[in-house]
């Protein structure tokens, strides 16, 4: 496994392969750094929020008072340069402004910049070998005060690392519903297929 | 036409000063959340000028004025209040603007609302010129813009390639505003042109009935005619789909003659109706109806499930149709259709966006 220098990823950028590195838009140059590349906060937010509901479900009992998981969330929308705030304590979904596709052989470790860290923002993701879409990015403010993001600012990057095999992104036939997307989407937990069968094991229970 | 726009004094004094008291209240909540666009933030500051002066001057005012022009600042208050919810599909909203520009000096802000069923789903509501001529003769207000008032389904919002019905009721604003129909009707009157409508059906009506429905027919006509100009197949497709087995009405001519007009106009054929239009535009001083797309090769990038590197004007709104017939000569198993649907419209929303993004980068300047 290797861990791209910035020579290869602005290889892999520049490939005509259609199996290569694919960021779109790559606004300067400079987003790649030694053993990384700058990605740029994206411009739709899905913003957590308090209901009459005491606790998020992630049963899936079919029941008339199940809410489902994207009603604990707002969406909203900036545009480029303009600022959103993330408030202390908050789970705000989205995206990054690049379009990204990885090859069959690589993944990408996303992190915060420093930058963003030293404000209690962390990141940490990973990205699967032959994702296509704009990356998600879970944002967690953990400082006391609120912090003003830019639209289109730095705030992560992402490691590139090789592979030895090719691998199949749409494996398992349960992973496309993260393929392709250009907005944030809502977990998924709730719709989880284990989720019956624990159901069924708790009903058992002694 | 001030006569039409003042109809027939219906209200009670007391409900024409609650609908505006109301709207204050309504337009000062919208107010508070303030739009990216600085033209639309100027365009609320100054109709909320406008409603409180006619409150405050509610007494010496003629009811009718106040009626009529309350009711358009309710409408102009749904559009206003549907560009705050978040829902706008924005990135064909950009494709407009840009075919906009080409078409008028004046400053036009489009602003959307969004509909809940199919039967009157996409429309254009006009923001009469009265208005503002009234506006500013008993407010004082000047509007230094125009609204374009479009409706779409909301369940449509993020499905661009389904939103192209928007560059037709864009083709009704523009009517409306260079008044190129009306034009038209000066050039050739109505009984002078045998639209397809004109069959045995119609003959038991009046002139003035059969005038009207001629008139609705030809604006139909001209929104057909300027959806197709950008947008091409995509727009005659998702016409097809959409409305296709709609018989002729009072409003609208039948889908299959309305197709096969957007078929001559695409093959660049001589037609009347077409010409008429054409005429009027010219002696109107304003462009003429032509080709203004290029169909971009989207099959590498989409093929690949990445977005296509959009590189001209032309091309972004030639996106709309390659990307329509992409999708359609796919062989898809009834697994895969839906899937595909979604991804192939991310895939036109964010070449759209991108092109946005880029545009925008490097018309700031370089980093200093």
């Amino acid at each position: 496994m290797d861990l791209l220098h910035r020579e290869r990823i602005a290889e892999s950028i520049k490939s005509p392969e259609t199996d290569s590195l694919f960021i779109d838009p790559l606004l300067e140059e400079s987003q790649i750094g030694s053993v990384s590349l700058d990605l740029r906060l994206g411009y739709d937010f899905l913003v957590s929020i308090l209901t009459r509901k005491p606790s998020i479900e992630t049963s899936t009992a079919p029941n008339h008072s199940h809410r489902g998981i994207g009603s604990y969330f707002q969406e909203t929308r900036r545009e480029l340069g303009e600022t959103f705030v993330l408030y202390p304590n908050q789970v705000v979904l989205c995206t990054t402004l690049e379009y990204v596709s990885l090859p069959h052989n690589m993944y990408a470790d996303i992190l915060s910049r420093s930058s963003y860290t030293r404000l209690g923002i962390p990141l940490n993701t990973m990205v699967q070998p032959g994702f296509r879409g704009c990356v998600p990015l879970e944002l967690f403010n953990h400082g006391n005060s609120p912090v003003e993001l830019v639209i289109g600012s730095r705030v992560c990057q992402a490691r590139f690392f090789e592979i030895d095999i090719a691998v199949e992104y749409s494996q398992n036939n349960n992973i496309r519903k993260y393929f392709g997307h250009v907005r944030p989407t809502v977990s998924s937990a709730d719709s989880d297929n284990e989720m019956q069968k624990l159901r069924n094991i708790s009903a058992i229970l002694d | 036409m001030l006569t039409k726009f003042l109809r027939q004094w219906g209200e009670s004094i007391l409900l024409t000063k609650t609908n505006l008291q109301l709207l204050s209240g309504k337009l000062e909540k919208i107010a508070e959340t303030p739009y990216f666009s600085h033209d639309l933030n100027q365009y609320l500051e100054q109709l909320r000028v406008v409603t409180e002066r006619l409150l405050s001057d509610f007494n010496i005012l003629p009811p009718g004025i106040t009626e009529a022009m309350t009711d358009q600042i309710w409408i102009a208050t749904k559009f206003l209040s549907g560009s705050t919810s978040k829902k706008i599909p924005y990135e064909i909203v950009h494709c407009l603007k840009k075919s906009l520009e080409q078409w008028t000096d004046k400053k036009a802000i489009i602003t959307t609302a969004v509909t809940q069923e199919k039967g009157y789903s996409f429309y254009f509501q006009g923001m009469p010129q009265d208005f503002y001529s009234l506006a500013a003769a008993y407010t004082g207000v000047n509007f230094t813009g125009e609204l374009v008032q479009l409706a779409f389904p909301e369940i449509y919002q993020h499905r661009p390639l389904l939103n192209v019905a928007l560059y037709h009721e864009l083709g009704h604003f523009l009517d409306t505003h260079h008044g190129i129909v009306n034009k038209s009707l000066l050039m050739i009157p109505y009984d002078e042109l045998a639209l397809p409508l004109q069959n045995n059906d119609f003959n038991t009506l009046t002139d003035q009935q059969k005038q009207e429905i001629a008139t609705h027919h030809r604006r139909e006509y001209f929104a057909d005619i300027f959806a197709a100009s950008y947008s091409g197949n995509a727009y005659k497709n998702f016409l097809k789909e959409f409305a296709g087995n709609n018989p002729v009405c009072m409003t609208h001519p039948a889908t299959e003659d309305r197709l096969k007009l957007i078929d001559l106009f695409l093959s660049k054929q001589q037609n009347e109706i077409i010409s008429l239009f054409q005429n009027a535009l010219t002696t109107l001083n304003l462009i003429k109806l032509e080709l203004a797309f290029k169909i971009p090769d989207v099959t590498e990038a989409f093929s690949n499930t990445r977005p296509y590197s959009i590189q001209n004007e032309k091309e972004l709104h030639g996106i709309f149709e390659a990307s329509a017939t992409y999708l359609n000569q796919l062989s898809l198993n009834s697994d895969e259709e839906i899937d595909t649907e979604r991804v192939i419209n991310n895939l036109v929303e964010k070449s759209i966006r991108n092109s946005m993004t880029v545009d925008r980068w490097r018309d700031c300047g370089p980093i200093t």
